[in-house]
C-alpha cells in the first residue's frame, strides 16, 4: 500500500529529469551561438573542435570511474599516447635516419624486451632466495649492458640525421585517419600493462600507478627524441581534411563561397573548421552509441554491481578484476583515440604542452561537473568545461579592465586585480567544482 | 560436502579461528551459533574464499577448494550471503536477481552490441525467473524499489533471494536474523526450508535467535573461541553446559541459551 504515493512521487522528478538533459543541452548550444556571435565563428568553431575532443575524454575518464570506479589520474599519459600514435602513423618515415641506425635501434629495443622477459621468467621459475636474486641482478645487469651497447649508438645516428628537421625514425607514412584506432590501441596497450600489474590490489594502487605511467610516458615523449623528435616537437602532420591554403587555391572553392557572399579566406578557415566537426562529431556519435548499448545491457548491469559492491559482485561469481581490466582498457582506449584527434587537429605533436592541470585535472572537472555514471553528463561537461576554460581569459581581462577603469589610478587593487588576471581558469575551475559538489554534487546530469 | 580440516586464521597474534574441524553433510540444514566473536564470519570467510587461511583445508565433495577465489566457489555452486546486507544499492531487486546467474550471453560487450535479439530473450527469461522469486519470498510489490531504500530485513531476503537464481549445492547464510521482524523471520524460515526440501539445497546458517535454530536446524555447531564446542541435535546442544558456559559465562545475554 505505501509504495502507491512513493510511486507517484518519484514519477514528478523522472519527469523534470527527462527535461533536464535537453534544457541543459539547449542553454550549452545558447552559449555557443552567442560566444559566436560576439566572437565569430571562426572562434565558437574552434572552440566546439576542441569540445567534441573533450567530451569524447570525458567519456573514456567517465567509463572508467563513473561506471567501474576506477580512479586514473595519468589521462595526460593516454592521451600522449594517441598523440604518438598520430607521428608513428601519418608522418613519412625518414628514410636517411633508418639507413643511418634504424636497425639498431629496433635491435635495442627487442633486446631491452628480451631482458625484461628474462628476469619476469627467473623470478617466476627460480625458488625464492640468495640465488634467485644474484641471478637476477647478473642477468639485468648484463641485459641493460648489451642492451645499450646495441641502442646507444643506434640513437645517437637517428638523432644526427638533420637534427633541425627531422632526428627521429619518423612513421609510416599512412593515412592520418588510421592513427585514430591506432591511438586507441597504443593507449589500451598501456592500460592493458598497467591494469595487468595493479589491478586486483587495492584500489588507490590503482591511482598512483595511473599517475606515474603518465609521467612516465611524458618523460619518454620529451626525452627520446629518435621517437618523435623530444621537446622538439612534430610538426606537419598531415591533416585528414583539405586545409584553408589548399581551399584558398582551389578555384572551385572560391567560386562556391563568393556566390554565398563569403571571401575566400573566411571562407576556407570556416569549411576547415566545420569538416573537423563533422568528423569528431561522428567519432563521438559512435563512442556514445556503442558505451550506451554496453551500459544498457547486461554487460552494464554486471559493472554497475561491481561498482557498487566488488565484494557481493565477487560472491556473485563475477570475476572483479578481470571485468576491472577490460573497462580499464575501453577506457583508456577512448582516451587514446581522443589523443590522436587532438593532436591531428592541431598539426603538431609538442609533448611539452601535456600539463597535468589540463589534461588530467581538467578532464576529471568536466565528468564531475557534467555528472559522473551519466554518458549525456560527461559530454556536457566536455562542452562547457572546456567553453569556460577558453573563454574565462578574455572575459575576465573585460571584466578586470572595466573594473581597474572605475578604480582610482594607482590604486592597490587595481594593481592586484591586473596581476590575478593570469589565475582566473584555476580559480574559476575550483570555484566552479565547489560549487557544483555543494549544490549539486553528482553533478549537473546525475546518473539517475 | 563440505569439510574443514583443522582450520587456523589469525589476524596478527590474535587467533580468529584457531584449529576448527567440522564437517557439513549434504542435505542438511546445519546451524552454526556461538558467542560474538566466535569465529564463525571469518570461518564463512575463509570457506567462501574472502580471506585466505593461515593453515588448514576446505574440501567440497572431496575436491580441495581451500583459497579459491569467490567468484570460482559461485560457479562450483557454493553461495553465501553477508553478515550486513551486500545489496547492489543502486539497483532495483529485480536487477539485484537478475545479475546473478552465470555465463549470460549479454556479459560479453560484444553481445551488447552486436547480439541485441538473443540478449532480450535471454532477458525476458531473467526478469521472469527474478519476479517467480521475489513471489516466493512474498516481495514482489518491491521489485522496482532501488535496493539502497529497502530495510534491513528486506535486504536480507534479497540476498537470500539471489541465492534461487541459480541451482546451488550449498549455501552460507550468515545472520539471517539479524535485523528481521518476527514476521519476516519466519518467511524466511520458510523459504530455507522449502528450498531444502523442493530443490536440495544444503545449508549453514549462522543465527542467534535460538527458536530458529532449533526449528530449522539439525545438525548444530557451536564455536567458541575460534574452536569448535560441541555438535549435534539443536535439543542436546541447548543442554550442553559446555555451550552453556561459553554464552553465560562471559556475560552475554542470550534469550535461547537461558
Ligand atoms: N579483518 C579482521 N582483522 C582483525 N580482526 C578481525 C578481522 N575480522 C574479524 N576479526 C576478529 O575476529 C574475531 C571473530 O570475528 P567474527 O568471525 O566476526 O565473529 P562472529 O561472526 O562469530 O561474531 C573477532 O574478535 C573480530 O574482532
Ligand atoms: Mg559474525
Amino acid at each position: 500500500m505505501t509504495s502507491v504515493p512513493r510511486a507517484t512521487s518519484q514519477a514528478a522528478p523522472r519527469a523534470g529529469a527527462d527535461l533536464r538533459i535537453p534544457l541543459l543541452y539547449l542553454a550549452m548550444a545558447v552559449l555557443l551561438v552567442v560566444t559566436g556571435w560576439i566572437m565569430g565563428a571562426n572562434y565558437a568553431l574552434t572552440i566546439v573542435n576542441m569540445g567534441l575532443i573533450s567530451a569524447i575524454m570525458a567519456l573514456g575518464v567517465n567509463l572508467q570511474w563513473g561506471y567501474a570506479g576506477l580512479f586514473n589520474i595519468g589521462v595526460l599519459g593516454f592521451l600522449a599516447l594517441g598523440g604518438l600514435a598520430t607521428v608513428l602513423v601519418a608522418m613519412p618515415p625518414v628514410v636517411e635516419a633508418w639507413e643511418a641506425g634504424g636497425l639498431r635501434v629496433m635491435a635495442g629495443l627487442v633486446l631491452g624486451f628480451v631482458t625484461i622477459l628474462g628476469l619476469v621468467q627467473i623470478w617466476k621459475r627460480m625458488a625464492p632466495g640468495r640465488a634467485r636474486t644474484w641471478s637476477m641482478i647478473v642477468f639485468g645487469v648484463a641485459g641493460l649492458l648489451v642492451t645499450r651497447w646495441v641502442f646507444d649508438p643506434g640513437v645517437a645516428a637517428v638523432e644526427a640525421v638533420s637534427p633541425a628537421s627531422t632526428g627521429y625514425l619518423g612513421g609510416l607514412g599512412l593515412p592520418v585517419l588510421l592513427a585514430w584506432p591506432a591511438g586507441g590501441l597504443l593507449a589500451a596497450g598501456a592500460a592493458w600493462v598497467i591494469g595487468k600489474t595493479a589491478l586486483g590490489l587495492r584500489s588507490d594502487y590503482l591511482a598512483i600507478a595511473t599517475l606515474g605511467i603518465g609521467e612516465i610516458i611524458l618523460a619518454v615523449l620529451k626525452n627520446e627524441d629518435w621517437l618523435a623528435r623530444g621537446v622538439k616537437n612534430v610538426v606537419g602532420i598531415p591533416s585528414p581534411v583539405p586545409q584553408a591554403i589548399q581551399l584558398q587555391n582551389d578555384p572551385d572553392f572560391v567560386a562556391r563561397a563568393a556566390q554565398l557572399g563569403y571571401d575566400p579566406v573566411t571562407a576556407s578557415t570556416l569549411w576547415n573548421k566545420i569538416l573537423y566537426m563533422g568528423l569528431f562529431a561522428a567519432v563521438l556519435l559512435v563512442v556514445l552509441v556503442l558505451a550506451q548499448l554496453a551500459l544498457h545491457s547486461p554487460w552494464g548491469r554486471m559493472m554497475r554491481a561491481i561498482r557498487d559492491n566488488e565484494v557481493a559482485a565477487e560472491a556473485m561469481g563475477k570475476d572483479v578484476t578481470r571485468r576491472h581490466l577490460q573497462i580499464f582498457v575501453l577506457g583508456s582506449a577512448v582516451i587514446g583515440i581522443a589523443g590522436a584527434m587532438m593532436v591531428t587537429l592541431d598539426g603538431q605533436l609538442t609533448p611539452g604542452s601535456y600539463q597535468p592541470l589540463r589534461y588530467t585535472f581538467l578532464i576529471w572537472v568536466m565528468v564531475i561537473v557534467g555528472g559522473s555514471g551519466n554518458n549525456w553528463g560527461a559530454i556536457l561537461g566536455g562542452f562547457l568545461i572546456w567553453w569556460l576554460w577558453v573563454v574565462v581569459e578574455p572575459l575576465g581581462r573585460w571584466i578586470f579592465a572595466h573594473l581597474i577603469g572605475v578604480l582610482p589610478e594607482g590604486s592597490w587593487l587595481a594593481g592586484h586585480l591586473a596581476g590575478a588576471e593570469a589565475h582566473m581558469r584555476l580559480l574559476t575551475m575550483g570555484v566552479l567544482l565547489l560549487l557544483v559538489l555543494r549544490f549539486s554534487p553528482r553533478g549537473l546530469i546525475p546518473e539517475r | 560436502m563440505i569439510e574443514v580440516h583443522d582450520l587456523h586464521k589469525h589476524f596478527g597474534g590474535f587467533r580468529a579461528v584457531d584449529g576448527a574441524s567440522l564437517s557439513i553433510r549434504p542435505g542438511t540444514i546445519t546451524g552454526l551459533i556461538g558467542p560474538n566473536g566466535a569465529g564463525k564470519t571469518t570461518l564463512f570467510n575463509v570457506i567462501a574464499g574472502r580471506l585466505p587461511p593461515t593453515s588448514g583445508r576446505v574440501t567440497m565433495g572431496g575436491e580441495d577448494i581451500t583459497g579459491l577465489p569467490p567468484h570460482e566457489l559461485f560457479h562450483k555452486g557454493l553461495l553465501r550471503t553477508f553478515q550486513i546486507a551486500h545489496e547492489f544499492s543502486s539497483m532495483t531487486v529485480r536487477e539485484n536477481l537478475m545479475m546473478v546467474p552465470p555465463n549470460q550471453s549479454g556479459e560479453s560487450i560484444w553481445n551488447a552490441w552486436f547480439a541485441r535479439g538473443r540478449i532480450r530473450q535471454e532477458e525476458a527469461r531473467l526478469a521472469r525467473k527474478a519476479d517467480e522469486v521475489l513471489e516466493f519470498l512474498t516481495i514482489r510489490h518491491l521489485a522496482d524499489e532501488k535496493a539502497g531504500n529497502l530495510s534491513g530485513g528486506q535486504k536480507k531476503l534479497l540476498e537470500l533471494g539471489r541465492t534461487m537464481m541459480v541451482d546451488a549445492r550449498i549455501v552460507f547464510l550468515d545472520e539471517v536474523g539479524a535485523g528481521v521482524n518476527r514476521t519476516l523471520l519466519n518467511t524466511i524460515g520458510d523459504a530455507i526450508v522449502r528450498l531444502n526440501r523442493e530443490r536440495g539445497y544444503t545449508f549453514c546458517v549462522i543465527e542467534h535467535d535460538m527458536d530458529f535454530i532449533g526449528r530449522l536446524c539439525d545438525p548444530v555447531i557451536v564455536m567458541a573461541e575460534g574452536k569448535v564446542l560441541a555438535e549435534g541435535p539443536a535439543e542436546s546442544i541447548m543442554r550442553n553446559e559446555a555451550v552453556i558456559e561459553a554464552y553465560l559465562g562471559r556475560g552475554l545475554r542470550n534469550k535461547g541459551a537461558a
